[in-house]
């Protein structure tokens, strides 16, 4: 019993939760009785170990994240070269337009996300290089989460975008959002209402 | 937006839109200012965001007197200067994390550190076996920061008193597998 008066009165020590005179005693204890010193280090230790495994949880989550950023962000290759891909991808769009788009209707509900190299197919716009100021906070926010593969909370980012700024590049992420979050109507409606030629649509 | 809000009610979601709206901003002020990789920076603004959360979380931080972005940034400064002093560099090892727990020891100010530092590994290795209710109920208490109540509510214990007892049993059970290790190491 005295012991778990204890374990109670010191984790409320750590937690703020004494009064002064409480405080004082606890202190006092602290030095005076190594029982009771050994306890507070047991919680004080389990305390750290606790927070220190959730931000560690947390730590290794935002590491993923960038893991997407660093594979989504192909190397700049020099102009020639991206000139005759982005020609390539025309003619090939071209000739397969009238398949892509009756292939479109058939997709199934739910399709697997992406892989990041075959994403990064469907990121189109020019990214903030380090160094370079930031324009539009929302925009940025909106474009990154969809780099990021984070279509649900993307969309409704990017809806803003086209709504209130007539953003085309948001449209035609949102069309790619709708298609891997198993909404292919309102994909279809997108892709076949608005023409994305130099774009590659998802099958 | 509130952040703190946010933060506390979906962590990850929130977390994940912060990092996104965050990371160039941040990344490039660091690079500017303090002449850093884009590594470092981009280490750095990563810490600065899971410090930010756990400030939120232990109510260290309640509210937002300024831009989430400056606050990071404030946070950013003073790791750079501290990691600065400490290592001089930052080492991207593959094995090298960041030590929260060193990090949080410093916070403290505690006397005893290196006491503290060898029971903390011990209880890390632990908190992996000791598996549910206990791991969730003690980091909702220990990292959450939640009253008996809240906890109970949560978790659907009885009352608080159950949840209150459930929580000593847990503790006991980390102690008695703890000293169960050192006699068996000797």
């Amino acid at each position: 019993m005295e012991d778990q008066a204890n374990i109670d009165m010191i984790n409320r020590y750590l937690r703020g939760e004494l009064m002064d005179n409480e405080v004082s005693e606890v202190e006092k204890k602290i030095l005076t009785d190594s029982d009771f010193r050994n306890l507070f280090l047991e919680m004080k230790s389990t305390e750290i170990a606790i927070k220190s495994e959730v931000m560690s949880e947390k730590m290794d989550m935002l590491k993923g994240l960038e893991v997407g950023y660093t594979q989504a962000s192909t190397p700049d290759k020099p102009k020639s070269s991206r000139l005759l891909w982005i020609t390539f991808v025309i003619a090939v769009l071209s000739a397969l337009g009238v398949v892509v788009f009756n292939k479109l209707s058939d997709r199934v509900d739910t399709i697997a996300p992406p892989s990041m190299a075959e994403f990064s197919q469907y990121v189109i716009h020019e990214k903030v290089r380090s160094g370079e100021n930031v324009k539009n906070i929302d925009k940025e926010k909106a474009y990154n989460l969809y780099v990021l593969r984070e279509f649900e909370l993307a969309i409704p980012m990017l809806q803003s975008l086209w709504e209130n700024e007539k953003d085309s590049t948001a449209l035609y992420y949102l069309g790619v959002s709708y298609h891997y979050t198993g909404q292919p109507a309102r994909a279809k409606e997108i892709f076949e209402n608005n023409t994305f030629t130099d774009y590659k649509i998802p099958k | 937006m509130d952040w703190i809000h946010a933060i506390k009610t979906d962590d990850d979601k929130a977390l994940k839109m912060l990092y996104a709206q965050s990371r160039e901003p941040c990344r490039s002020w660091l690079i500017k200012n303090y002449k850093i990789s884009a590594e470092d920076a981009t280490e750095i603004f990563q810490i600065s965001v899971v410090i930010l959360y756990e400030n939120i979380c232990s109510g260290k931080l309640q509210k937002l007197n300024s831009n989430i972005n400056t606050y990071l940034h404030a946070i950013a400064k003073n790791k750079v200067m501290e990691l600065r002093r400490r290592y001089q560099k930052i080492d991207h090892q593959e094995n090298s994390k960041f030590l929260f727990s060193k990090y949080l020891i410093d916070e403290s100010q505690i006397q005893e550190k290196n006491d503290l530092e060898s029971k903390i590994e011990t209880c890390n290795q632990f908190l992996n076996e000791i598996g549910d209710p206990c791991k969730t109920l003690l980091r909702l208490f220990y990292f959450g920061k939640r009253s008996m109540t809240q906890i109970t509510n949560e978790m659907g214990y009885k009352n608080p008193d159950t949840t209150k007892n459930q929580k000593y049993k847990c503790l006991k059970r980390l102690q008695l597998m703890a000293m169960n290790h050192k006699e068996k190491i000797g």
